[in-house]
């Protein structure tokens, strides 16, 4: 099977889990008591009958269950999200508005944690059961078991408060202002810790397990310096258990976002869902829920893709 | 060959009498050291466990912070004390300044090791009893997701077919998921509490197990043992549970092992992020929340640091012990699946 | 001089259990082109030499002592760097495991031509046409197609006959061939074993075949050594091994050896296993498994010496063992024959089957063929 057939294989997969994604979102809001309706008649008595089934209509919120879902997805499907109810903005609006800062934030998270992550994987494989190993093992054992909330707290206490280096409570520079990377290293190194501490392990692990294998031996065999045989035939092959760990992580990255993004008031789709669930925001809800696993699915994908390409074994199956 | 045979025929050997060996008394005393020795593998698996020192560190640390939860304030049972031990000094929720000398957010002090909240309770007393929701928690679901988990992957892999295609896509949507993000839509719906806490994590937490589960039983499903019990016309049910489960579950183990230090933050997330416990309950997660504003240093510039330090430590802490466990499960386990017993390795 | 001469050689193991002798004080040397048998169960430490020898020993391998000459240059001395040209260069070695041998995520052109430019200085284009013909060299049709396929698209024996692509590519002095055909059909392994030894004639290099298995030695090598728990306990010309084994060790191999015709009731195996190398018995390793051993082997650890004089070998030595009897300490001797039958009638059999179907069959005897446990 060429890549090309591979990659097209993946995506037809993928559309039947897009469509679950979104019934699960729709089911997860709807299944259960408290609909924003039902608590707006219940915190303000004056509205009748007559105008909670207005509301209903208005919000897509009338008709069976299927009916309320076939209207909801043929929305999404042509980009409406439908409105916030507070605020009367399109949630379609508030999405393309917090959007970048949780991607800026992700994606500072995702670096810093490569960034740490492979040397430190990489020096810890080759200096197995030495200092540095041991050392570099009991931080990534911390860093798996750090909460993200507490470590972002004492981030703060650190750097805002003890060295003064930050200052918690100032109005940010734009998205997209260079100095925002400033701005990014307290939050961005509390979202991606997590990440980097897996994948610290999982690199030591692939790494040294790799290097028992007998290709490295006959590579040595070849003459090759040590430093070739590690970041040319070892690294590589490492580097597909961190590929298949890689959208797991994704996943930790938005779902620590969600806790950051309130830890350091971060204005980004984190933020906005915790904030949507207190005020049950229904329809912010499911845009940000389904917006989540459209975009784990594709990273999963993505995932799968980059892993055929690293190994070439896996295309012939 | 040539070389040897030409014309020189073939060479036989005769006179090597191996029973002279076996029938002979040994020469010398040395012996031929037997393989394994004859024990239950999960003798083994607990013998190899026991040998990894930072395992035993983190067990005995859980054990300890699991037993002065349950015996930080008594337990009642239905208006029945069933356990009458209180550790902590004072009752969590106890607002001090009403019957004792102190004020709020004072520092940590002999009387009080860890300060004094914002609302003037004493953070140690909330520290020792604020692990009881987790911790339980913690294991009530890992408990209920296992058991489902393991039911439903074993279904799903024994069967094959259309029954895993569908059951495996039920279970790559429900992955598509952050864990997090679905418990928070649950307990807003639902509203917090404990048993709320408990669905939020149960009701999609098995997806994980279920997909492990599958992948082993997939795997054992070939082995000879498993075909020749089909063979000799066994019931599906039994195939399953008597020859299957049994060997699939180590992965399970270590899975579970690292999934009770998961949830363990996830319901403190939940708390932090407002969706867990009563405000005023004194769970890490709640107290982690009450002391955000205690970030902001108070009027003469102080920082409140005791507020928010200790509640998380203890989360950490136990955290990191419990993956330490599971490290060491993972350690025991693997070590007996492959046979290699005190390689250096791993 | 002798292409390589291996001195007094003694490799460690630093393991858990304790510490493995994995070579104990071995010698030995290959000339120019000729091709020399390493044979024992495993675990006897063949393939420790073999690594030893291109300084491969890992942590927590340890070369204790001896010399390692090669072109009289001691490899045991070199920097790094010198050793790194040496490999590959000028000592290649083939594995036994092809399929692991080769890394999966490269294609197996780059793996050979990537010694090519790394030894030979060869650009891209020059690599890869060499390379080319050298996989058609060893017989991989269709070789310019084939060079940009990747291992798993290869069969066993095409895995194996790129891996001696590969070891031939900078013209090697010397060839360690760590059990090559254990891993591949018998069918196969006569067709490699032939490669191996016409590409060694045309290429004119020495080889240093490791191997459990006598037949394969009867088939290829000029000159054996015995290797049994670290320790070398024979050492011949493969003709006289053959037909005048001196040591029980080698007669237990050679028993054990099932043939065509035989008309022995069943196998005389060696009784027992190798011993665990880190708690050796005392005396002559062999003597648990030996039927002829007495008192006298578990006390004296006996020398390589000379069966006809009884003197301690030296280089000029033909053939050697290392066995009490030939210093006079065993009292009763060692009861085994010899015979070697001409029988005309099946002779024409033997001469074109002979070692070969030996070989062949012996794949399935525990004894003979310790590796195939592993």
């Amino acid at each position: 099977m060429s890549l090309r057939r591979f990659i097209l294989k993946r995506l037809l997969l993928t559309v039947p889990i897009l469509f679950g994604v979104s019934v699960i979102t729709f089911a997860l809001v709807h299944l259960t008591p408290g609909d924003p309706i039902s608590q707006m008649v219940a915190e303000n008595p004056n509205v009748s009958q007559a105008e909670e089934a207005q509301l209903r209509a208005q919000y897509g919120l009338d008709g069976t269950l299927w009916e309320q879902y076939a209207t909801w997805i043929g929305n999404v499907l042509s980009g409406d999200f439908g409105d916030v109810y507070g605020s009367s903005q399109s949630v379609a609006g508030v999405l393309i508005s917090r959007l970048p800062e949780t991607i800026a934030l992700g994606l500072f998270g995702w670096v810093f944690a490569l960034v740490i992550a492979i040397p430190t994987g990489v020096y810890a494989a080759i200096n197995k059961d030495k200092f540095g190993d041991t050392a570099s093992r009991i931080i990534a054992l911390s860093g798996i078991s750090i909460p993200n909330f507490w470590l972002g707290l004492m981030l703060i206490l650190v750097g805002a408060l003890w060295l003064g280096w930050w200052d918690v409570g100032a109005p940010r520079t734009a998205v997209y202002h260079p100095e925002m990377l400033w701005f990014l290293i307290l939050p961005g190194i509390t979202v991606g810790t997590a990440a980097a501490a897996s994948i610290m392990r999982v690199m030591r692990t692939s790494m040294a397990e790799e290097l028992n294998k007998e290709y490295v031996v006959a590579a040595r065999a070849k003459g090759l310096p040590e430093r070739k045989i590690i970041l040319k035939h070892v690294l590589r092959n490492s580097m597909i258990s961190v590929v298949t760990l890689a959208a797991m992580l994704t996943a930790s990255i938005v779902a620590g976002s969600v806790v950051v993004e309130t830890v350091f008031n971060w204005p980004g789709l984190g933020r906005e869902l915790v904030q949507a669930i207190h005020g049950h925001e229904i329809n912010l809800i499911m845009a940000i829920t389904l917006f989540t696993g459209f975009f784990i699915v594709l990273a999963n994908l993505l995932a799968d893709i980059l892993y055929a390409v690293l190994d070439p074994r896996i295309r012939y199956d | 060959m040539t070389k040897t045979t030409d014309g020189r025929g073939r060479i036989q050997i005769t006179g090597f009498d191996a029973d002279e060996v076996k029938e002979r008394e040994p020469l010398s005393d040395w012996q031929e050291t037997s393989g394994g020795e004859a024990v239950g593998r999960w003798t083994r698996v607990w013998e190899r466990f026991k040998r990894n020192r930072t395992a035993l560190i983190g067990l005995t640390i859980v054990a300890v912070m699991s037993l002065l939860a349950i015996f930080a304030r008594p337990v009642e049972v239905m208006g029945l004390t069933v356990q009458p031990i209180s550790l902590a000094p004072y009752p969590p929720e106890e607002i001090l300044w009403i019957r004792h000398d102190v004020s709020q957010n004072t520092p940590p002090s002999w009387s009080h090791p860890m300060g004094i909240d914002g609302e003037a309770r004493d953070v140690f007393s909330r520290v020792l009893a604020g692990g009881r929701y987790s911790i339980s928690i913690g294991f009530v679901v890992v408990a209920i997701t296992g058991t489902i988990g393991l039911v439903y992957g074993s279904i799903s892999g024994y069967f094959g077919g259309w029954i895993d295609e569908v059951m495996m896509r039920i279970v790559d949507m429900i992955l598509a998921f952050p864990a997090l993000i679905l418990a928070m839509i649950i307990v807003s719906m639902f509203g917090g509490g404990y048993w709320q806490l408990v669905a939020a994590f149960t009701i999609f937490g098995w997806a994980t197990y279920a997909r492990l589960m599958r992948g082993e039983v997939l795997k054992i499903k070939e082995n000879e043992y498993v075909m020749a019990a089909k063979a000799l016309g066994a019931r599906d049910r039994l195939v399953i549970f008597r020859h299957i489960v049994p060997n699939a579950v180590p992965p399970l183990i270590v899975y579970a092992t690292l999934q009770i230090g998961t949830v363990v933050i996830g319901v403190a997330a939940l708390g932090f992020l407002g969706l867990g416990m009563d405000p005023g309950t004194a769970e890490w997660g709640t107290m982690l929340e009450n002391g955000r504003n205690a970030i902001i240093p108070g009027p003469g510039g102080d920082i409140r640091w005791w507020i928010t330090v200790f509640p998380g430590a203890a989360i950490f802490l136990f955290v990191m012990s419990m993956n330490m466990i599971g490290d060491g499960v993972n350690d025991a386990l693997d070590a007996q699946e492959t046979g290699v017993a005190g390689g250096g390795d791993k | 001089m002798s292409l390589l001469e291996v001195n007094d050689l003694t490799v460690k193991f630093y393991t858990e259990e304790g510490v493995v002798n994995a070579v104990d004080n071995l010698s030995f040397s290959i000339d120019r082109g000729e091709k020399f048998g390493v044979v024992g169960e495993s675990g006897a430490g063949k393939s420790v030499t073999a690594l030893s020898v291109m300084r491969l020993i890992e942590s927590p391998g340890h070369i204790e002592s001896g010399e390692v000459l090669f072109n009289g240059e001691n490899l045991l001395e070199m920097s790094d760097e010198e050793i790194r040209s040496i490999r590959g260069n000028e000592i290649a070695m083939v594995f036994q495991d092809a399929q692991t041998a080769l890394n999966p995520v490269y294609t197996v052109g780059e793996q050979i031509s990537e010694t090519i430019r790394h030894h030979l200085g060869y650009d891209e284009t020059e690599a890869k046409e060499r390379s080319i013909q050298l996989l058609d060299t060893v017989g991989i049709p269709d070789a310019e197609s084939r060079f940009s396929d990747y291992p798993h698209e290869f069969s066993g024996g095409m895995q194996q006959r790129a891996i001696i692509a590969m070891a031939l590519s900078c013209d090697p002095d010397l060839l360690i061939c760590d059990e090559p055909t254990t891993a591949l059909d018998v069918t196969i392994e006569t067709k490699i074993l032939q490669e191996i030894e016409t590409l060694a004639d045309e290429f004119d290099t020495a080889i240093q075949l490791i191997t459990h298995d006598l037949g394969v030695v009867a088939d290829v090598c000029d000159r054996v050594m015995v290797m049994y728990a670290g320790k070398p306990v024979e050492k011949a010309p493969v003709e006289e091994l053959y037909y005048d084994p001196k040591h029980p060790y080698t007669v237990g191999l050679m028993s054990s050896i099932p043939r065509i015709g035989d008309e022995r009731e069943r196998l005389q195996t060696i009784p027992g296993t190798m011993p665990d190398l880190v708690d050796l018995p005392s005396g002559c390793s062999f003597h648990p498994r030996c039927p002829y051993a007495e008192e006298s082997c578990t006390r004296s650890e006996p020398a390589l010496v000379d069966p006809e004089t009884g003197a301690v070998a030296t280089d000029d030595d033909e053939h050697v063992a290392a066995c009490l009897e030939y210093t006079g300490e065993l009292t009763d001797g060692l009861g085994y024959e010899v015979t070697v039958r001409d029988s005309s009638d099946d002779a024409e059999v033997e001469t074109v089957a002979g070692a070969k179907a030996s070989s062949a069959v012996d794949t399935d005897v525990p004894d003979a063929g310790g590796d195939r446990r592993d």
